[in-house]
């Protein structure tokens, strides 16, 4: 079941801390609240793909390696509190909300866009929409400019809206999952593939595969 | 109390030394093949340091245990303990720091907008511009915190060490260029000057008590704080003796009340014990009077009103945010939820046979009430700042415990765990800032 505006209303002032909707700060809440969403506000720090001499991420680098290729391929780009990132066409960027935001662990949560940038051919998200129960930090959106004209976004610009679902109460919060990567960040943070177990066990596997 | 005062120098060394390390390691990436010599040099004089300090860890860690502390041989071998575990290093560090301008992957200048929003929050517009065009820059230059000014009479530049670029814990000295103009042009400074008698007609002390008052009451505890931590570890004997307790008496004037600050000034007092302060320059046995400091005080207050102030609910805001901050919530805004009247609006929302049109007839809350009511508001930059120092004086000692609590086989480990606690503090606290600012510019009505 999705949330309405006064179940969400109800979770964000409820005085159990576990079953509490953490969403700071809530500039204008008249103005964020939906039927069924709220909406989100974009920040202020955005990472855009640097055109390098990198030809791809080597996954057989170790994963120190590998951090510094996707530092050394990220452009970090930190806008001042009221002035614009200029997102081009086809450009994609990433970039976080200005909220801190918890989940319960009871809750789901999708972040999506807003119409009102959708038919501006603004994207939010590419893939990763869906928000874990136990989330706790700052939420990322991938954006991507699908018109054909430059966008102006200022931090503090409402792009996107988080809609609540009742979920069973989980016992693997996102904030406690063994392999979590982004708990707890208040800004924006690029990928961290990595650190995904599997490329260990590749890597592994390739060094020991020597006769092929 | 002595425990109390060794911890908190001890830590202070151990924080600059990690926050030192940090900014290596981040140059040791960027670095082009001039520098990469150098900064392997003082990567190896900083390693050299931290051995010196870990060489006194089984004394340092006796700091945790009372019964250790008043031991007769703690007490008899702490003065020298001081000087090989924290003083000694300290100079090392000031000295190695020097070598900072060299280092060519270090821009030579620059700035941080979240100064700028504490400067404004804090200035008058009107003393802003008789003071001129000023900025805050950070250069890789001196070690204290104590910035300094150079420029002509309309543009300043105040200085900050690069080493406390992302922590706006070490930023407050700023403020004190803004105090010290203050006691030249306002007249109730000026005539406290040529009236003042006792240490007020002496201008090496007059100045830097109202200085530190003005700073007071602009910035609250944090300032009182930051002050003391300073003058601790740069063993300033006049500061200590003479304006400590005058600034104490300050905090009960202003009715800032917590136990982080008796604590601290307790562990001040105590400085004065183990310091040799028969050789300051300026030793005397006469502190200010009470009259004295309240003279001060009362004309602070007047240049100072209270809508500019740092108040008291002000500090009871910061204080209210500790939770927040051990938890790792952004802290940029506070919201006053009156809970039961929301609950009960919501009971009669959600029963099925309200609707809106009835809720509205029956003059009842509607959503739209509600949802005005869970407004936050944003907390200034002063608030979040204090709201750091008193998380770092309540974590600190944990922290250092941690720290040179370590591994055998990684002997420096815990000055990496310091360093990485003290990044996500810095963050948490400037994104604060900056959201807090944009948060006020949407509040802004049209």
């Amino acid at each position: 079941m999705i949330l309405n505006e006064s179940q969400i209303l109800e979770r964000l002032v409820d005085p159990d801390p576990e079953r509490r909707i953490v969403i700071t700060p809530l500039i204008r809440p008249e103005e964020q609240f939906g039927p069924s969403s709220v909406d989100l506000r974009l920040g202020t720090d955005f990472q855009v793909m640097r055109r390098s001499n990198l030809t791809h991420m080597d996954v057989v680098k170790t994963p120190v390696e590998l951090e510094k290729d996707v530092r050394r391929s990220m452009h970090y780009v930190k806008v001042p509190p009221m002035e614009p990132f200029v997102l081009h066409p086809g450009e994609f960027a990433l970039a976080s909300t200005l909220e801190f935001v918890k989940i319960p662990l009871d809750l789901a949560a999708r972040l999506e866009g807003r119409s009102t940038w959708g038919r501006l051919g603004l994207q939010i998200h590419a893939t990763a929409g869906f928000v874990d129960p136990g989330f706790v930090g700052a939420l990322t959106f991938e954006l991507s400019n699908v018109s054909t004209v430059p966008l102006q976004l200022y931090p503090g610009v409402r792009i996107s809206q988080i809609c609540f679902f009742d979920a069973e109460r989980t016992r693997l919060p996102y904030a406690e999952k063994r392999f979590s990567k982004y708990s707890g960040k208040t800004s924006t943070a690029s990928s961290e593939f990595f650190r995904d177990p599997e490329y260990a066990r590749i890597r592994k596997a390739r060094e020991q595969s020597a006769f092929v | 109390m002595q425990k109390t005062l060794l911890k908190m120098l001890t830590y202070e060394l151990i924080e600059r030394v990690a926050r030192f390390d940090h900014l290596l390691s981040g140059l040791t990436q960027e670095c082009d093949s001039t520098s990469v010599a150098l900064l392997g040099g003082m990567q190896e004089r900083l390693n050299d340091i931290k051995k010196d300090i870990l060489a006194e860890k089984k004394f340092l860690l006796r700091m945790f245990d009372e019964k250790s502390v008043k031991a007769k041989d703690f007490q008899t071998n702490l003065p020298g303990m001081l000087e090989r575990a924290v003083y000694t290093p300290y100079e090392a560090l000031s000295e190695l720091s020097g070598w900072l301008p060299s280092l060519s992957a270090l821009p030579s200048m620059s700035m941080e907008p979240e100064v700028s929003m504490l400067m404004n929050e804090v200035m008058p517009e009107r003393l802003f511009r008789d003071m001129g065009q000023r900025s805050v820059v950070f250069q890789p230059e001196p070690m204290s915190t104590r910035p300094y000014v150079h420029g002509f009479e309309s543009v300043l530049l105040e200085v900050v060490p690069y080493l406390q670029r992302r922590n706006p814990l070490g930023w407050l000295g700023v403020m004190e260029t803004y105090s010290e103009k203050l006691t030249e042009t306002e007249s109730a400074f000026k005539s406290l000057r040529t009236k003042g008698k006792g240490l007020l007609a002496e201008d090496v002390f007059f100045l830097p008590l109202v200085k530190s008052s003005v700073t007071l009451r602009l910035l609250g505890p944090a300032y009182y704080y930051y002050a003391v931590a300073d003058a601790l570890l740069q063993r300033d004997v006049v500061f200590l003796e003479k304006i400590e307790p005058a600034l104490f008496y300050g905090l009960n004037y202003f009715n800032f009340v917590d136990k982080s600050l008796v604590i601290l000034h307790e562990a001040a007092e105590k400085s004065r014990e183990l310091f040799d302060f028969s050789a300051g320059a300026h030793s005397g046995e006469r502190l200010f009077q009470e009259a004295e400091v309240a003279s001060v005080l009362k004309a602070v207050e007047k240049t100072i009103p209270e809508s500019r102030a740092f108040t008291e609910k002000h500090f009871k805001r910061a204080l209210a945010l500790q939770e927040r901050l051990n938890r790792g919530t952004l802290i940029s805004a506070s919201g006053l939820y009156p809970t039961d009247e929301i609950i009960e609006g919501l009971n009669q929302l959600l029963e099925p046979e309200n609707t809106s049109e009835k809720v509205e007839k029956a003059g009842s809350r509607t959503v739209y009430d509600m949802l005005t009511l869970v407004g936050e508001s944003p907390n200034t930059p002063r608030e979040i700042i204090n709201a750091g120092w008193i998380h770092k004086l309540e974590r600190s000692p944990l922290w250092l415990y941690d720290s040179l609590s370590s591994e055998k086989n990684e002997p420096y480990a815990g000055f990496d765990r310091l360093a990485q606690r003290l990044s996500a503090s810095d963050h948490l606290l400037l994104k604060s800032i900056e959201t807090s600012e944009i948060h006020r510019v949407l509040l802004t009505t049209v």
